[in-house]
């Protein structure tokens, strides 16, 4: 009972750090979503219900339906080519050879780049009237003339995605490397044995070792694509014509250009409510893959 | 004994802060926060420096500067003021200020200003802009950013094109310079970050009678696009976009115009004196000049004072030590020397005088346009909360019209529902 009591003591630091830097400022977030809180007004806070989030809804200007779908294809397609790539990388660099060690420093070093500034310069390579993308395309004889990577819609969600998959592959790469490292040589000389190819012992053996690693990274990945406006904001903010608004780049938008942390907080609350189902459901599905087993 | 001694000592030691917390009350030494904004690791050399010769001549009064990172600064410093931290000084910015006043977290420095003298020694603009937000006097400008067209006078004099005085000048000039197939068009335009502030200058001189409180109505209350001047004017900058404007504009930034600029792509360009600063080591002064913003069918150019100046904030102790160092950062000398560093213009009458900078070359054309019996100032309604969103729906609104996806009707209709429903 007494060493119950001095546990608890012991963990009053803890509860102190993570409840004051964690979860107040979350539930603070969460209060700011249902209060008008402009700094235009700062003398006038006051709850107004769910005023903000219908605001947000109905927004001609963000235009909610198309920044949902938007969200969707960024993380979609920036999700599984940093995957397949991340993934084809560490298998590359599993067996030991000459150099690995400074050849992975080059490869992963692109993780350790601010987005905002992998943002910038990605976008001068995409500049339609100066880019050297366009440049190198000419030459090469794929294109006659300029592509408005960023300028037109179509292609704007196209560029700003292939620069969150160049930023994204070595996550991928450090994280699965790793995992595949401490894949027992055994089972693969038992597979063997057995008559299994490559192909099958990929499927068989080293992804179902690996499953773990793979569950965490992906959800981990999966929340801070979502949750991350940087590269967008240095290339686009979110045009031409909101064809790359996300959520996370209209959040800054309301905060940092309107100054509306009300309709800020009430996006930032949607993108919580996202992301918790969506981990809810894959956590359970990958669960359950994991019982049929 | 050694036991006494050592308590002896461990005492002094810890109330010896206390006394020298005491001496330095007895020598009234006044420490003062100052919050910079627009931070670069450039301009916060320039502040350190100014800051160490007003700490020589102050020896009291010693200045902490705090330089958050430029994105963020604007919401930290309101953060800072709204916590009630220790903030003395702040600078602040045209569109953020009025935040800060309604919020009441900046001092009424009236009756300071006046007797300083502030009419004898600011420029004209420098006196309306601080004048913008009401009848109370909260700051005090410190630069003043005014749009000017920069022109490449080599490119220009190679076509044999003549500098436009007038809008319908500068597009048959636009017309004349470019020629697409070879990579030349006219002008940089801006396509995002706030192109309201380019195109409305571009625009308003079309429309007469504006009101001079805000620049989107005209004095009779319509909205100034929805006037003939005012579809006149679009379909013009439409029709420029079109035939000799890069289509990569719709995403251009400032970067990008300055980049447009150096490179001879886009021989126009509508911008602020800062951008002085930008292009001065790229281009050689004879290859290119300002001009005052051409007039339009009104007769008039109307240009707004953009600013950035210095303001005490209302929860200070050191109210008085607070304005004499904003009276002394916007002296005529240090003035000058920061806006030299800066590009962008002094409000000291006496910063023109004593920097040749301001005085000749490029910068005449602020100067003359500042006096010019032609230019009348107006002003973006920055105490309109509806202004920071308007930025959003302007860029929105344009850059689908720009790239062919609504008429010039229809954005005049969702700018002008905008500001009249």
């Amino acid at each position: 009972m007494k060493d119950n009591k001095w546990y608890a003591v012991m963990m009053i630091p803890a509860l102190l750090f993570i409840g004051l830097l964690i979860y107040f400022p979350l539930a603070k977030g969460v209060q700011m979503a249902f209060q008008n809180y402009n700094l235009f007004n700062l003398k006038d806070i006051h709850y107004i219900g769910l005023e903000n989030f219908k605001n947000v809804i109905k927004s001609t200007n963000i235009n909610f339906l198309q920044v949902l779908w938007n969200t969707v294809l960024w993380v979609f397609f920036s999700l599984v080519f940093q995957f397949l790539l991340g993934f084809l990388l560490a298998m590359m660099l599993r067996k030991p050879f000459p150099g690995r060690s400074v050849y992975c420093g080059f490869v992963f070093y692109t993780w350790a780049l601010c987005g905002f500034a992998i943002g910038l310069i990605w976008s001068w390579l995409f500049n339609g009237q100066f880019g050297v993308i366009n440049d190198l395309l000419m030459k090469a004889g794929i294109i006659k003339s300029n592509i408005g990577w960023l300028s037109e819609p179509k292609w704007a969600m196209v560029s700003v995605v292939i620069t969150n998959v160049w930023y994204g592959v070595p996550y991928f790469g450090i994280m699965l490397l790793a995992a595949l490292q401490s894949v027992p040589k055994e089972l693969y000389e038992a597979a063997t044995i057995d008559g299994c190819g490559s192909v099958q012992q990929l499927f068989s053996v080293t992804i179902p070792y690996i499953k773990p690693t793979i569950v965490s990274t992906v959800l981990l990945r999966t929340m801070w694509i979502m949750n991350f406006p940087d590269i967008i904001y240095a290339m686009t903010q979110g045009g031409p014509v909101n064809s790359t608004n996300i959520l996370a780049t209209s959040m800054v938008t309301k905060v940092f250009t309107e100054y509306d942390y009300g309709q800020g907080s009430a996006i930032g609350v949607i993108i919580m409510v996202f992301l918790l189902t969506y981990s809810i459901i894959y956590l359970k599905v990958m669960k359950k893959s994991e019982d049929d087993l | 004994m050694k036991k006494l001694l050592t308590i002896l000592v461990a005492v002094a030691l810890l109330i010896s802060p206390v006394f020298a917390q005491g001496a330095a009350e007895k020598n009234d030494t006044v420490t003062l926060t100052f919050v910079e904004v627009m931070t670069s690791p450039e301009r916060t050399l320039v502040l350190e420096e100014a800051i160490a010769a007003f700490e020589a001549e102050n020896p009291n009064i010693k200045i902490d500067l705090v330089s958050p990172p430029y994105e963020q600064a604007e919401t930290k410093l309101a953060s800072m003021l709204q916590a009630g931290q220790d903030v003395d000084i702040c600078e602040i910015r045209d569109n953020s200020v009025a935040t800060l006043i309604n919020a009441g977290l900046l001092a009424d420095i009236g009756s300071q200003v006046d007797s300083w003298g502030a009419k004898d020694q600011l420029v004209e603009a420098a006196l309306l802009a601080g004048a913008s937000m009401g009848d109370t006097t909260y700051f005090i400008p410190q630069y003043l950013y005014i749009k000017g067209l920069m022109v490449r006078t080599d490119i220009l004099k190679e076509k044999g094109i003549a500098l436009p005085k007038t809008l319908d000048e500068f597009y048959a000039a636009c017309a004349a310079v470019a020629d697409p197939a070879k990579g030349q068009y006219s002008l940089a335009i801006r396509g995002k970050g706030t192109p309201c502030k380019t195109t409305d200058i571009m625009m308003l001189p079309e429309v007469a009678n504006i009101n001079e409180d805000n620049l989107y109505f005209t004095k009779d209350g319509t909205f100034y696009l929805n006037t003939e001047g005012g579809k006149k004017a679009m379909n013009d900058y439409l029709n420029l976009f079109k035939n000799s404007s890069p289509s990569d504009a719709v995403n251009w930034g400032y970067a990008e115009q300055i980049n447009g600029f150096i490179s001879g792509t886009t021989p126009f360009l509508f911008q602020d004196p800062d951008a002085v600063g930008s292009v001065k080591d790229a281009l050689d002064e004879s290859q290119y000049t300002v001009i005052p913003v051409p007039t339009g069918a009104s007769g008039k150019r109307y240009l707004d004072y953009g600013f950035a100046g210095l303001a005490v904030a209302e929860n200070s102790k050191h109210k008085e030590e607070a304005f004499k160092f904003i009276q002394y950062m916007v002296s005529a000398e240090v003035n000058a020397r920061i806006c030299e560093f800066y590009g962008a213009l002094p409000v000291n009458k006496g910063a023109y005088e004593i920097s040749d900078m301001f005085s000749m070359g490029i910068y005449k054309a602020w100067s003359d346009a500042i006096s010019g019996e032609d230019t009348v100032f107006v002003k973006f309604p920055l105490s309109d909360p509806r202004f920071t969103e308007y930025g959003t729906v302007h860029m929105n609104a344009m850059q689908n019209m720009l790239l062919g996806k609504a008429s010039v009707d229809d954005t005049i209709k969702i700018l002008s529902d905008f500001w009249t429903k």
